[in-house]
């Protein structure tokens, strides 16, 4: 089974429609996966539809201009883009122009008529992405794959996504310090949903280091409730510490199944086996390496 | 709304003429567009505003609002072409997103075309037929657009030819896949780099795997492509720029069509602009029940049942009602009455409904004649000029007054308690003064007042709100939005034309202990006043 097919099941074993890939960092191998999923849609016969939050699939990365792996559809797939970064050639049936804006243009509905590369730009608020998914699906869209950034990820909470976490060699100096960050991240994405039943106290806004602080002073016993895990601004230790203390929940949570890895990085390269198995261990998921074509399970 | 052609900003406050734009607001870019630069009539131009005013309320008799909304679903899906147009003028070629937006504006402008008709407005919107044909070949699905093979027999040949070597690409590239991942017993190569690990490898690498980096356990590499691979590859890019030169040339082609037709299609947009400010102006009659006022030559102003909509769309947000009001008013007027009885309601009421009218749009009364003024002024509360905070209010609002003087113009003016923070019979002078003058010349003026004795001028009408019946419901002052409730009902609103001198009754007392003042000071306040009337 391929990479793409076996990302494809565990989103199906937990009925999830639409999957959004996002990465720890830039040149983690996120449009890699994206492709792989896309193959394995094609394969089966899906027609699915795809869009970005952000920008994705570029010929060149647009801060430093080196060369990116390039996102290539099948014919009769639906994509949500830019108008200003879409191709002339080969032409794409143009399905409807959205009220969307971006940087790049208004954003607009396309589907392949022919195999085509295809840069994806998109809005950058949760509302607006919300949008563009249920938009793909009106328009004929079977499963919906979203090429996401990790500071958009509330655009999917309390959404029924599957969510596939990217990381790599671009994303820390060692191996071990890549793993630790991915394990952190999951650990904050994977923020349980509260208990309405229970005492809870709901936090607006970002629940950060200054607000854990006083809770932690307080000897605060209830639930503490964000609306989603994206506003949980702490990282590494913090976050440990304050999970240690706090019972920290969310109203959406958000779905992680499987993380991903990619030891060829922009200025570094990890060993690929033992960058898996760090991730493996530090994440408690599934993860894959499209390079290897290689599935590693914690122990 | 060039509002501002008829007042000032302070006025358009005053008579919350923003509230009316935004009830005004239209469904297109096109009618947003129309509904901004729409201009006041000029005073002369009467039988122009007429005739406006009595078509907006002909189709809005005419039509349900179930028809006048189908118009403003249709108008609320019409892109906004102008910029395609434009540049298809000036010679830029245009995109497929373009024409998918020309092609949908010209379905649309078709669809409103027949729903214009359905809706009695004896205007239509010209559709470009010109542009529909030249774009009809890419239609696709319900709104589509695809470049499609129809457009030219070369761009289908084009891309036959290209498909035929991507396909033909594809399955070398395929099997040269799938036998190296034999070799290397994986399930495929689904990536451009791949990694194999050397404990894998038993000998070498399989032929076709080109290594772009070795390290001490693995090979990062990339799938080599043959000579005929090659030579494919080379074919099916060359087809590839011949498909996309073939597109080119049916966008250059389309662009002429569009450009040729430039004109049409800006009268289509220039129509459904019209269209759009029609049927708003035509919702906002049957919503608020607005009738067509009859246009009056001279600088006057009759109504009956005349309602401030601001007001009494905010009351009934309080489950409030709203008492209409009858008003005829020539020159000068003078209105007096007790607190709370709805005189600054009643400027209001007569400076909306004459705004209104001034944009020949349908008035909300059960029936108005109005004269069209070229200013509508209004001074006193809620005019106060905030930049000129370093004087005194009385100051602020003689300098203001000042300022509006110094136009001559068919003005309404509308004066809310003028000169109340001075002395009352320097006050009083001032006023008549003022109303002596504005009773002179294009005006027509309503000033609210406390002041009393002010219609000893001939020249002056004076009319008075009814104010409280005495024989009313008690009022419950517990809280301060049932005592107004209560008051509401026990206050007649009613303005009539007082033909004699009369002392204007304020009612302040009494209804200071309404709304629960303590008891003991409203006594005292009472002795005082029954003490002075001695």
């Amino acid at each position: 089974m391929s990479v793409g097919e076996a990302l494809l099941s565990l989103c199906d074993a937990q009925g999830m429609r639409s999957i959004a890939v996002v990465g720890t960092a830039k040149n983690v191998g996120k449009t890699v996966v994206v492709g792989t999923l896309c193959a394995a849609l094609h394969a089966r016969g899906v027609r699915f539809g795809i869009a970005s939050v952000g920008r994705d699939g570029e010929t060149v990365d647009v801060v430093d201009t080196m060369p990116k792996p390039r996102l290539r559809l099948h014919p009769n797939t639906i994509a949500a883009t830019a108008s200003g970064v879409l191709s002339p050639s080969p032409a794409c049936e143009i399905l409807d122009v959205s009220n969307l804006a971006t940087a790049l243009g208004p954003v607009v509905f396309i589907k392949t008529m022919a195999p085509a590369f295809v840069e994806l730009a998109g809005p950058p608020s949760a509302s607006a992405v919300r949008a563009l998914k249920r938009r793909l699906f009106e328009l004929g869209a079977q499963r919906v794959i979203v090429d996401g950034a990790i500071d958009r990820l509330a655009a999917l909470a309390g959404e029924p996504d599957a969510v596939i976490v990217a990381t790599g060699a671009s994303a820390a100096a060692t191996a071990e310090a890549a793993a630790e960050d991915a394990g952190a991240l999951v650990q904050r994405l994977k923020t349980p949903a509260f208990d309405p039943e229970q005492p809870y106290i709901r936090i607006s806004g970002a629940l950060d280091a200054m607000a854990v602080s006083e809770l932690i002073r307080a000897n605060e016993m209830r639930q503490v409730v964000v609306t989603d895990p994206t506003r949980i601004a702490l990282r590494g230790h913090a976050l440990i510490r304050a999970r240690e203390r706090l019972r920290i929940a969310c109203e959406q949570p958000l779905n992680v199944v499987a993380v991903t890895v990619a030891s060829i990085g922009r200025d570094r390269y990890f060993e690929p086996r033992a960058l898996a198995r760090a991730v493996a261990v530090q994440t408690n998921l599934p993860v894959f390496d499209a390079y290897t074509d290689r599935l590693e399970r914690a122990a | 709304m060039n509002v501002s052609r008829l007042c000032d900003a302070a006025t358009a406050e005053a008579l919350a003429l923003g509230w009316l734009e935004e009830q005004l607001a239209t469904a297109s870019e096109y009618g947003r567009e129309r509904l901004r630069g729409l201009e006041p009539f000029d005073p002369g131009a009467e039988s122009d505003a007429q005739q406006q005013a009595s078509r907006f309320v002909s189709i809005a008799n005419a039509a349900g609002p179930e028809v006048l909304e189908s118009i403003r679903e249709a108008l609320r899906e019409l892109p906004d072409v102008r910029g395609q147009i434009a540049r298809a003028r000036l010679g830029e070629v245009l995109t497929d997103t373009d024409f998918f937006m020309l092609l949908r504006f010209c379905e649309i402008t078709a669809r409103l075309s027949s729903l214009v008709g359905n809706a009695f407005l004896d205007e239509g919107i010209t559709v470009c037929s010109e542009a529909r044909d030249a774009l009809a070949a890419g239609k696709s699905g319900a709104f589509g657009f695809y470049l499609a093979d129809e457009f030219d027999p070369t761009l289908a040949a084009r891309r036959r030819e290209l498909q035929e070597a991507e396909a033909q690409l594809e399955r070398l590239r395929r099997q040269l896949a799938e036998r190296v991942a034999g070799e290397l017993q994986r399930a495929q190569i689904a990536t451009d780099q791949f990694i194999v690990m050397r404990d894998e490898v038993h000998g070498t690498l399989p032929s076709g795997v080109r290594v772009v980096r070795e390290a001490p356990t693995y090979f990062l590499c990339e799938l080599e492509l043959d000579s005929p691979a090659l030579e494919t590859l080379q074919q099916r890019d060359r087809c590839a720029a011949a498909a996309a030169t073939a597109e080119e040339a049916v966008r250059v082609r389309l662009t002429s069509a569009i450009a040729g037709c430039a004109d049409a299609l800006e009268l289509s947009a220039e129509g459904a602009g019209r269209i759009d400010v029609t049927v708003a102006a035509a919702r906002f009659a049957q919503h608020y029940r607005c009738v067509a006022a009859t246009y009056l030559r001279e600088p006057s102003f009759q109504i009956s049942d005349g309602r401030f909509l601001p007001l009494e769309h905010d009351l009934a947000l309080k489950d409030r009602s709203y008492v209409p009001i009858a008003l005829t008013l020539e020159r000068a007027n003078v209105l007096t009455g007790p607190n709370m009885g709805g005189k600054s309601a009643a400027l209001c009421t007569a400076g909306f409904i004459a705004a209104c009218a001034a944009f020949g749009l349908p008035v909300p009364a059960g029936k108005a004649s109005v004269g069209l003024f070229s200013r509508i002024c209004w001074l006193g509360i809620g005019a106060e000029d905030s930049a000129q905070e370093l004087l005194s209010s009385f100051a602020r609002e003689i300098v203001r007054l000042r300022h509006l003087l110094q136009e001559e113009a068919a003005t309404l003016w509308l004066i809310d308690e003028f000169a109340r923070t001075t002395a009352p019979d320097e006050a009083r002078a001032l006023l008549l003064a003022l109303l002596r003058r504005l009773g002179e010349g294009k005006n027509c003026a309503l000033a609210a007042t406390h002041l009393g004795d002010l219609d000893g001028d001939a020249k002056i009408a004076h009319f008075a709100v009814r104010g409280l019946r005495g024989d009313g419901p008690p009022v419950a002052a517990a809280a301060t939005g049932d005592a107004l409730r209560a008051l509401a009902e026990r206050m007649d609103y009613g303005i009539q034309r007082v033909s004699q001198a009369q002392k204007s009754e304020s009612d302040a007392i009494e209804l200071a202990g309404y709304l629960g003042l303590d008891k003991e000071l409203v006594e005292s306040a009472k002795e005082i006043l029954a003490r002075c009337s001695r």
